[in-house]
């Protein structure tokens, strides 16, 4: 700040409001977090203009940088919904990723992750992480207290759970991609198009390289024969639709009602 | 022009608000007493910047709810420069409430433990529920019989009312676990409740009272007014209840007056801030505890309350 060259925004009380509500929750869909600003809005200066929301999170980072930390805007792998998370600039190890988790209960994540992260389809059975409930450093560990603290990362939205298996969730790669690449350069994988952290994703069976579903949505947009960007074979997977905020609003889908067998990132 | 935002500003630490009324007035700056010398600017820089660790090491580890140790923030965050531990906790202060709308705030002076509380009024149920959600109901019902009870309330009257709502020891909750462990350990940790032995009780008997976080996280007031809603009743017509209530309410403004007060004569030294009557012991000191701060975790709980039925 001192001799900054970037004008440093000012925070008012619907800034404040809304960084706590959203540390609150940890992470939120854009349609949340719009929702969110206009009630903070609401609250605090009925009569202003509600900001861009760019603008309005670009001002509360200006104010958050000297500590490291800012809001930052991904895009969940399984269906491309835009999700904002507090998260911090400087590398996230995992005993940095929450306080309430004990060691052994932050070893079990740790091997959840390389679990994750060795697989190829980015999902880790429950069975093999349950496996590993021995090699846990720490006070010993049970399975069936192993399954409990699972759970408490799916509800703390570190991972998401699918027909058993597990996976990160979108907050977890928000806040740790930087530390996985980091601490498993060999084993990471990336996306071809925007080469960001691939947890999911569809590859490509000839020359392997691989895109997040998100990714081949806008990449082979209104395609009709979808070729491999990398060697040009034809792409033998189905093409998932670009996710269009518009459409989930018209067809009136709430999120709790939502019959998809899928889990959500919430 | 203060610029609040810039940090570069020669504060006094907390210990010179004792001096007396005479240097106060007329004085840009509060300066340090004799026997510290004065930081050099690169030592704020770097008083800066423990203070911002620090602000990010509270906001993580405010989230168990267990109240955090002096003795832990100047281990792992302070570490060499401990004589300065006022300072640097009075600039973390002065971001977690700027950026945040959190205070810190110290609720045992002996073993120097601190929690973060929410400054605003809580935005209750704008997005739905969150994961601490139904446990602080839960506490709330509890608070509400602790004080309805007099401030005190028998293990065994608790489990009376926790039996209505399907709630047993021993027998494990989809959404609280083992309910005797929550709230005879867990909420205990979090200073939410506390849970003392009867004393000369033979077999031993225990009672729950409000804990230190209950009181400044919500109010009495609040309380009586969730117990009214539940049982359809008007707060007058518990009139012992609501005396109390309403006392606390008084204390609790005329303390959250006095630390305004303090605050800006710190933050903004150049007002004439017109001299409190020095000998009231609520002034410059660390204030008591109790105090009318809304916070984001129970009274959420509480508004959405208001709009469902429990």
């Amino acid at each position: 700040m001192q001799g900054s060259t970037r004008r440093m925004g000012v925070m008012t009380d619907v800034h404040r409001r809304f960084l706590q509500l959203l540390m609150t929750h940890g992470v939120l869909e854009e349609w949340d977090v719009k929702r969110l600003q206009k009630h903070c809005y609401k609250v605090h200066d009925r009569n202003a203009t509600v900001e861009k929301l760019e603008d309005f999170i670009n001002n509360i980072n200006s104010v958050l940088e000297s500590l490291y930390i800012e809001i930052k805007k991904g895009v969940t792998e399984d269906d491309g919904r835009p999700i904002y998370a507090l998260v911090n600039l400087a590398t996230t190890s995992i005993s940095k990723m929450a306080s309430d988790f004990a060691e052994n209960e932050l070893d079990l994540f740790r091997k959840a992750l390389e679990l994750i992260i060795d697989s190829e389809t980015g999902f880790a059975s429950s069975t093999n992480i349950l496996n590993l409930v021995d090699q846990l450093k720490g006070k010993k560990m049970r399975k069936k207290e192993a399954e409990h603290v699972l759970q408490k990362f799916v509800q703390n939205k570190w991972l998401i759970e699918k027909e058993g298996e597990f996976t990160l969730h979108g907050r977890a790669i928000l806040e740790m991609e930087q530390y996985i690449r980091e601490t498993y350069p060999d084993a990471v994988k990336v996306c071809n198009i925007c080469h960001s952290l691939l947890i999911q994703g569809q590859s490509c069976d000839t020359c392997g390289i691989r895109m997040h579903l998100p990714c081949v949505a806008k990449y082979f947009q209104s395609n009709s024969e979808p070729h491999c960007p990398h060697c040009n074979d034809y792409w033998p997977h189905e093409i998932p639709e670009v996710f269009d905020p518009e459409k989930e609003r018209d067809a009136g889908i709430s999120k709790s009602s939502k019959k998809s067998s899928r889990s959500r990132q919430h | 022009m203060d610029r609040r935002n810039d940090y570069d500003y020669k504060m006094s630490p907390l210990q010179s608000k004792h001096l007396n009324g005479d240097e106060r007035s007329g004085v840009n700056y509060r300066w340090i007493p004799w026997g510290r010398r004065p930081p050099l600017p690169r030592d704020v820089a770097i008083l800066q910047e423990r203070a911002n660790k620090l602000v990010k090491y509270l906001l993580v580890k405010d989230q168990t709810k267990i109240p955090i140790k002096r003795s832990d923030m100047l281990k792992d965050v302070i570490q060499e420069y401990d004589e300065y531990f006022p300072e640097i906790i009075e600039r973390a202060s002065y971001a977690l409430e700027k950026m945040f709308r959190v205070n810190l705030k110290e609720i045992d002076k002996q073993s120097s433990l601190y929690i973060l509380i929410s400054i605003q009024e809580s935005s209750a149920g704008i997005l739905g529920t969150t994961k601490d959600t139904p446990k602080l109901g839960l506490l709330m019902v509890i608070l509400s019989v602790i004080f309805m009870n007099g401030n005190k309330a028998n293990e065994a009257v608790i489990w009376e009312v926790l039996r209505k709502l399907g709630l047993r020891p021993g027998v494990r909750h989809s959404l609280f676990g083992e309910v005797r462990k929550l709230i005879t350990d867990e909420f205990v940790k979090q200073k939410y409740l506390e849970y003392k032995r009867v004393p000369n009780s033979r077999p031993p008997e225990y009672e729950f009272f409000w804990g230190l976080r209950s009181y400044h996280e919500t109010s009495k007031m609040k309380v009586l007014k969730f117990a009214c809603k539940v049982q359809k009743k008007d707060p007058k017509d518990w009139a012992a209840q609501y005396r109390e209530a309403v006392e606390m309410e008084v204390q609790a403004a005329a303390v959250a007056v006095a630390e305004a007060e303090a605050r800006a004569e710190v933050y903004f030294p150049c007002l004439q801030i017109p001299p409190m009557n020095c000998s009231s012991p609520s002034h410059g000191a660390k204030v008591h505890p109790w105090n009318l701060c809304p916070h984001n975790s129970l009274s959420r709980y509480y508004q959405s309350a208001e709009g469902n039925t429990l």
